[in-house]
């Protein structure tokens, strides 16, 4: 379980253009379950997805992740939980120009020291699973939009993740891609991963698979579904 | 004040460190008054962040004045030249009242900087800043030792003079009816005492460090017994192994021994003896800190290595000793 109290981030700090993105957000999220933060753009939902998923700290308030406080932890081992806990599917795939599909999903799970020939073969399973196998030793730059966005959520899972966290995958997919991802992460839920989406795409934010929908504006919370 | 640069570059890391350990020591009060690792406010956070660069920063002007006790030392061999009477450090110190208690206060923040590195390497081993408090409060006492090494220091190369007439190591630790003095008592120690005492209690320590290291009451224990080993090892140094080391009965300084007609002996000899002094200190603090769930493996296992390290440094001082009474051309015991 995420639990999220008083959930402050605020940029350029005693400076003219300070920004306080989110603001005194309380927020608890269950396991295995998916939940939509919904917002116009700039309403903080990604700078939250952030701190939930450990990218960034908050200015003030605590991230607790099964009852331990992650967001105060020390650097080293806040890289280890993002590593071991979390998947990220990024708005724009932030896969790696110049390298193939495959070693884009095996880049993740190198510091784990796992044997190369079996971390390919959970690689290639991935690919596999999300039907881009064929296209493992392409480079990025060859793959279309769908395809791309399916290479980075199989980058997401190389870890074995618990919490899956996307922000706006969808942002430039067209319908049947969307479609592709609703069935992707029902697949996760039911593998009894947590799911956490940023999304101000009604296809997304009204998916039946959805559990929970948080809404946001102005960086707080206006309004959360139970 | 003669400028050499070791000096300077003595000064400028003393004074260096007094600067980041008093920018250390205001957080630390901040820290001690208003760490509260539940609370989620923006000062803890802020307090969490700043550990660190805090810590990294005191880390390393730590370990830099730790080991400036080997430039210290070295830097007053060099410098005998320098003074009239002077043949090694002993005269170099000698030349001003500040020398020896710049060297002892300096001896002092090599094994305070030694145990303050090891709580901070510890607490940054466990995920829930497990000593983070203890080892500001710890900050605060080591910055007091600092400020006075760093005034003794000051004190003595700005009173050091070409012109002072000093004098040599051969009446600071003289033997025989003209002794005085803490040196000239060490000197006129019985040598077959002096060995026994010293291979005694290395021996001792070493075996307790090398096969005791799991258990908590050897680590414990490790602390006081390299602070006897330590003085004891001193004592041997200049009561007996010396002697066997300049192949002259009444020869007894423990700073010719770093000159290079000794081959730079001493570094060989005290090199192991302080490391190994500085690790059974460890050993014996980490033996004595409060066990936490967050270090349950990493606490046992650093201080059991502290305790081999402390083991090892014993034994090969103990086995330099030897190697110098076994080479040696002199008979003194027999």
């Amino acid at each position: 379980m995420i639990e999220l109290t008083g959930i402050t981030k605020v940029y350029d700090e005693n400076r003219p253009n300070r920004v306080e993105a989110v603001a005194g957000v309380d927020l608890t999220i269950s396991d295995r379950a998916m939940t939509v933060l919904e917002g116009p753009s700039g309403s903080g939902k990604t700078t939250l997805l952030t701190i939930i998923g450990c990218l960034a700290r908050p200015t003030s308030g605590r991230v607790r992740l099964d009852g331990e406080i992650v967001s105060g932890l020390p650097e080293r081992f806040l890289t280890e939980v993002r590593r071991r806990t979390f998947g990220f599917v990024f708005q724009r795939f932030n896969l790696i120009r110049g390298m193939t599909a495959l070693d884009n999903v095996m880049l993740p799970a190198f510091p784990l020291g796992i044997p190369h020939a079996r971390l390919k073969e959970r690689a290639m399973e991935l690919l596999t699973h999300f039907g881009v196998a064929e296209r493992a030793g392409l480079t990025v730059e060859m793959l279309s939009g769908g395809e791309a966005q399916r290479v980075a959520i199989a980058r997401a899972l190389v870890n074995d993740p618990e919490i899956v966290i996307a922000d706006e995958p969808t942002a430039s997919l067209d319908g049947a891609r969307v479609e592709q991802f609703l069935a992707i992460a029902a697949d996760l839920k039911a593998q009894g991963r947590t799911v956490i989406v940023t999304s101000h795409d009604p296809r997304i934010t009204r998916a039946a698979i959805v559990d929970r929908r948080v809404a946001m504006a102005d960086g707080r919370l206006v309004e959360a579904s139970p | 004040m003669i400028f050499h640069p070791p000096v300077l570059a003595l000064l400028g890391s003393s004074w260096l460190a007094v600067v980041v350990l008093l920018a250390g020591a205001v957080f630390a009060v901040r820290l001690l008054r208003h760490w509260d690792r539940e609370s989620g406010s923006e000062r803890q956070i802020g307090l969490e962040r700043a550990t660190i660069l805090v810590s990294t920063t005191v880390a390393l002007v730590l370990a830099l004045e730790a080991a400036s006790l080997i430039l210290f030392v070295f830097n007053a061999d060099r410098m005998a030249s320098l003074f009239v009477g002077a043949m090694c450090a002993v005269g170099t110190l000698n030349a001003s009242v500040w020398g020896f208690p710049t060297l002892f206060a300096k001896i002092a923040v090599f094994f305070a900087a030694s145990l303050w590195l090891v709580l901070d390497r510890i607490d940054g081993e466990g995920r829930d800043w497990p000593f983070v408090r203890m080892k500001y409060a710890a900050l605060l006492a080591v910055v007091p030792i600092l400020l006075l090494e760093a005034g003794f220091e000051t004190s003595y190369f700005l009173d050091l003079k070409a012109d002072t007439i000093t004098s040599c190591c051969g009446r600071l630790f003289e033997d025989g009816a003209q002794s005085s003095g803490a040196g000239g008592e060490l000197a006129g120690i019985d040598p077959s005492t002096a060995l026994a005492l010293l291979f005694g209690a290395t021996s001792l320590a070493a075996v307790l460090g090398l096969f005791g290291a799991r258990f908590r009451v050897v680590q414990i224990l490790m602390g006081p017994a390299s602070g006897l080993v330590f003085a004891l090892g001193l004592t041997g140094v200049v009561s007996v192994v010396s002697l066997y080391v300049y192949e002259q009965p009444h020869h007894h300084c423990p700073f010719c021994l770093l000159k290079p007609e000794y081959d730079h002996f001493g570094f060989l000899l005290y090199l192991p003896l302080f490391v190994g002094t500085a690790a059974g200190l460890s050993a014996g603090m980490l033996g004595l800190l409060p066990r936490r769930a967050s270090l349950a493996e990493a606490l046992p296992s650093t201080a059991a290595r502290a305790s081999r390290v402390a083991a090892i440094g014993f034994a090969l001082f103990a086995l330099a000793c030897l190697w110098a009474i076994g080479r040696s051309n002199l008979v003194l015991l027999g």
